[in-house]
């Protein structure tokens, strides 16, 4: 089974939890210290399926926004994997490069600017535990 | 004369027609088919996958009796029981001569021209040459024959039986025993569990291999594939394959990885679950024009052995009546691999069934 059973469970948990992401002071760092190469007009992209989704991170008033669902948005880095992985991925039970290596994640665009951030994911995973945990969601954690 | 189904367009059903056979030349045989399976391969003939020249008598795996033979013919006799070997190597190009009869260069030119050595076919329609698929033309009560196309068989296996020896059963366990050459205490991955894919299990199970994980999409295959060896199953429709062989394997991959399908998708999905190291054994046939897409950091970084096996790598004259020993002292068990038998002119109803996924095998059983 899945972890997540349809798109809107995706957003409510994923994507709610990328806008709390959103509100860390290391985001907002991140963002002031990025910059899209021209022609894109968000960072990244997330698509996911069983079920299928997509989140997209934009950049509005110095800040990270959230966009859960289809969108015009052209994004300069594109993450696709299942629901699961992605979940795995957030849990941090996952090695990105083994992941990229047996194609459980597919990039598109600058990975470098990927791995840029790797280094402060370390802190972001025990949010999503936390997260799941404040949520009600403790069902979904390993 | 003879019944047979032949191919006249791609993607249209076969008819069932009374073709003219000629009689066997120098070097051939005249079987009298008793049993035929459908196979995947057939398959995609009929769909356009596998470009042929029209019309055609599919059926490459089958077994019957011998029932006249051309001159200078000595390795079978009237009346002798043989399996087809679609693979009728030619003993002397540099394959051969390497001991790899299942790359044989004679033999893959025979693949694709449809016809026997001589560039020619037995088979007519109204004066005009039907060709024969894989130099068999299985389907047909009879077909004519290279003598190498032909293996003599010990006669108390029921041809039914016999027949999947000719293709499902030497590809699946062949590929295990000969290309993979999985050792005792292995950890293997099937995907697809077909006609191939459970010859695979059952020779993985032979073979002495601890966890062997059956993958598809149909639950009750899955269920059956515990029967022939499976110590694990995954539904792909439910979960993600690659996933799931990774949490059944503590997150290292499977040694051996076999896929039996024939899409660029599930290909790279073996190559994918197998460990670093590892070894992945594409067994399945896709369409000539399609490209699988793996990762390049993979190769060096994870250094695994991506290869395919025609034919299991077998050596037909050699492993076939090893094959029907082992299915006659109950170490390979076919019959539960037959799910439906047809008469030939039931055939269309068969590849339907095919299509659909519902039959793990199918077979024509030729009227007396
Ligand atoms: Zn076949
Ligand atoms: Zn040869």
């Amino acid at each position: 089974m899945p972890v997540f059973q349809s798109e809107q469970e995706v957003y409510d948990v994923l994507g709610r939890f990328f806008e709390k992401v959103a509100e860390t002071d290391e985001s907002k760092e991140l963002i002031a210290s990025t910059e899209l190469s021209p022609g894109y007009d968000a960072y990244v992209q997330y698509i996911f399926h069983k079920p299928e989704a997509k989140i997209t991170w934009m950049e509005e008033y110095g800040k990270l926004k959230i966009v859960c669902g289809e969108t015009e948005l052209r994004p300069e880095l594109v993450f696709e994997q299942t629901a699961d992985v992605g979940h795995k991925f957030w849990l941090g039970k996952l090695d990105l490069q083994q992941a990229l290596a047996r194609q459980q994640i597919k990039v598109q665009g600058p990975l470098v600017n990927a791995l840029k951030v790797l280094p402060q994911l370390d802190a972001i995973y025990p949010a999503y535990r936390e997260y799941l945990q404040e949520i009600g969601r403790s069902d979904l954690l390993p | 004369m003879a019944k047979a189904a032949v191919l006249h367009r791609y993607g249209e059903p076969l008819t069932i027609e009374e073709v003219e056979v000629a009689s066997p030349k120098r070097g051939e045989v005249r079987v009298k088919l008793k049993a035929a399976g459908l196979c995947h391969s057939d398959w995609h003939v009929i769909e356009g996958k596998l470009p042929l020249p029209l019309p055609i008598v599919l059926g490459h795996e089958g077994a019957g009796i011998v029932e006249e033979v051309g001159e200078g013919v000595a390795s079978v006799k009237q009346g002798d029981h043989v399996v087809l070997n679609w693979v009728p190597s030619c003993g002397t190009c540099s394959y051969c001569r390497i001991g790899r009869p299942d790359l044989c260069e004679e033999a893959a030119r025979l693949t694709a021209t449809g016809t026997l050595p001589d560039g020619t076919t037995r088979f007519s329609l109204h004066g005009k040459p039907v060709y024969q698929f894989l130099t068999a033309g299985a389907f047909s009560e009879y077909t004519i024959v290279p003598e190498q196309a032909v293996i003599p068989i010990r006669r108390d296996v029921p041809f039914e039986l016999a027949a999947l020896i000719g293709c499902s059963v030497m590809t699946g366990v062949g590929a295990v025993i000969h290309t993979a050459r999985v050792p005792p205490g292995s950890t293997v991955a099937v995907v697809g569990a077909g006609g191939v894919g459970f010859n695979i299990i059952q020779g993985a199970a032979l073979a002495g291999a601890k966890q062997i994980i059956a993958i598809d999409v149909v639950e009750e295959k899955l269920a059956m594939t515990k029967t022939f060896g499976a110590t694990h199953t995954v539904n792909a429709r439910e979960d993600d394959a690659v996933s799931a062989v990774l949490d059944l394997t503590d997150g290292v991959g499977v040694d051996y990885a076999f896929e039996a399908i024939g899409r660029p998708e599930t290909m790279a999905d073996a190559y994918n679950m197998a460990r670093k190291g590892g070894m992945t054994v594409i067994v399945g046939i896709a369409a000539p024009h399609e490209t699988v897409e793996i990762n390049a950091f993979s190769l060096p970084s994870q250094s695994k052995t991506l290869t395919g096996s025609w034919l299991g790598q077998g050596n037909p004259p050699v492993d076939y009546p090893k094959l029907l020993d082992l299915c006659a002292a109950g170490r390979l068990k076919l019959e539960p691999l037959i799910s439906a038998v047809y008469s030939l002119g039931q055939i269309n109803d068969g590849f339907a069934a095919l299509k659909s996924g519902q039959n793990i095998r199918g077979i024509i059983r030729f009227e007396e």
